[in-house]
């Protein structure tokens, strides 16, 4: 699964790196030239903020010039480490998908700072450890944060909403997943009819009230969109029909998957799927 | 008046790492607490009916982490650049960890004596791993009583406050985790952070 291939996107810096993307030898003309309109309505929507919240040198990286090496290590399968892929995935940014399969977890742990995964390796950088430290992180560096400081906020909060929801996942769905016991039919069930309806009425609420043009927050795409969606293709395993209610839900998922590097993504993910998961 | 207007309980809680990052930094703002009596009254004016929440021109924003990771970027507080900006966020979910934990597990309990002998245990095993993970955390990120890099960021008060309320009570707390108890002398030592923490009410967490 690792891209081996020796392009990396440039970073240049005081510019705005969403347009850049287009000097990619794989095929990203879609993906920069729906950044370029949405840069467009962002510059109209910034003069509103240029005097108060703006703070641009901490919404994006802009310091450095050399391309990063990044390395992703997690498990094989989707778990707290799918949202970081799928961060790289629609940016176009190479990086080494290192999976640790679960018997080798026991030897590979104590070579991790705090026996846990994902973890992030940034060029000779002390490793970075937290799943959702890593994805605000990438989401800076590849200008998916959010615009201003407000709106980084608003992410900021779907993103702890997700977390919460990730965490509930992790703690009740993932086991029965990965190990059944007799009750799994029954935990499932549970889980959809109720944790499941919680979350996805409160998304479908801040999405109404936060997004425009389908999107969950501001008009161009974001980490927030893709941790929903990650979070809701975890649900649809459980229950195809599980956005059936929410049409800003159904809405924002066709429009994120409308983006090329996501869809192709998307695409061979379901074909390398090995697991449920 | 200020911009900022931070809404929680009289309580240290979910709320003081904003109230300690407001005061590191001098930044105005107006510390609004609501008794426990006036609360009900108030609960549906609050976004996802909540507490904290900070309100800020037109919006209005919950969930305590969300809000103090704002206000450490409003006050230059968040980290130097963006890896550290990461860093910062480690360090601070890492000791969240069994801070959360005691929140879902021992702060509910009712009975004096139960609570005190699972607070006991906590200390001994979540509390001592968490201070062990922060431990290791600050000794790869920072340096000098700074928990990332080398300059005050967010997640050394995050270190203050959580220590303060719970760690300190870890038996030879400051020999078994020196890297910790540097940050906490150094950030008990600022002077926004003593001048504030000398005035602020008391209560019981």
């Amino acid at each position: 699964m690792g891209c081996s291939s020796s392009k990396t996107q440039v970073i240049e810096p005081g510019k705005d790196n969403t347009s850049e993307r287009g000097t990619s030898e794989r095929h990203t003309s879609d993906n920069s030239s729906e950044n370029e309109s949405n840069d467009q309505a962002d510059q109209k929507s910034e003069s509103v903020f240029s005097n108060s919240r703006k703070n641009s040198t901490l919404a994006s990286s802009k310091t450095s010039v050399k391309p990063r090496s990044y390395k992703l290590n997690y498990f094989d399968f989707s778990g707290r480490g799918e949202l970081i892929r799928l961060i790289f995935a629609v940016s176009n940014t190479d990086y080494n998908d290192e999976r640790t399969g679960f018997k080798d977890w026991q030897t590979k742990r104590k070579k991790t700072p705090l026996e846990q995964l994902p973890n992030l390796e940034v060029d000779k950088e002390p490793t970075l450890v937290q799943s959702m430290a890593i994805a605000r992180y990438l989401a800076r560096e590849m200008n998916l944060a959010g615009s201003d400081n407000y709106e980084i906020a608003k992410v900021d909060f779907v993103l702890d909403l997700c977390k919460e929801f990730m965490d509930l996942l992790a703690a009740y769905v993932f086991p029965e997943l990965l190990f059944p016991t007799d009750e799994k039919e029954e935990i499932i069930d549970n889980f959809l009819k109720h944790v499941a309806e919680d979350f996805l009425k409160n998304i479908e609420i801040l999405i109404t009230k936060f997004g425009k043009n389908g999107y969950a927050v501001g008009n161009k795409l974001t980490v927030a969109d893709l941790f929903i969606h990650d979070l809701v293709s975890n649900m649809i395993k459980l229950d195809s029909f599980v956005l059936d209610n929410y049409s800003k839900l159904k809405q924002n998922r066709n429009k994120v998957e409308d983006n090329s590097n996501l869809k192709s993504y998307l695409d061979n993910r379901r074909k390398m799927q090995k697991l449920n998961f | 008046m200020s911009d900022y207007n931070l809404k929680y309980f009289n309580l240290r809680g979910r709320g003081e790492i904003t109230r300690l990052i407001f005061a590191a930094s001098g930044k105005k703002y107006n510390d609004e607490r609501v008794e426990f009596e006036q609360w009900p009254a108030q609960k549906n004016q609050a976004p996802l009916g909540q507490l904290p929440y900070l309100k800020v021109g037109p919006v209005e924003l919950p969930q305590s982490l969300a809000i103090a990771r704002f206000v450490a970027r409003e006050t230059g507080l968040a980290g130097k650049n963006s890896l550290e900006q990461a860093q910062a966020d480690a360090v601070v979910e890492t000791i969240m960890e069994p801070v959360n934990y005691y929140y879902s597990n021992i702060f509910r309990i009712q009975d004096a004596d139960e609570k005190a002998e699972a607070f006991r245990a906590f200390l001994k095993e979540q509390g001592t791993k968490g201070a062990q993970n922060v431990e290791k955390l600050v000794g790869m990120y920072g340096s000098n009583g700074y928990s990332v890099g080398d300059s005050l960021s967010w997640a050394d008060l995050a270190i203050f406050d959580v220590i303060f309320s719970l760690l300190s009570k870890h038996p030879e707390f400051s020999e078994k985790f020196p890297a910790l108890n540097a940050v906490y002398e150094n950030v008990k030592a600022n002077p926004g952070v003593a001048e504030y923490v000398k005035n602020r009410p008391e209560t019981p967490f």
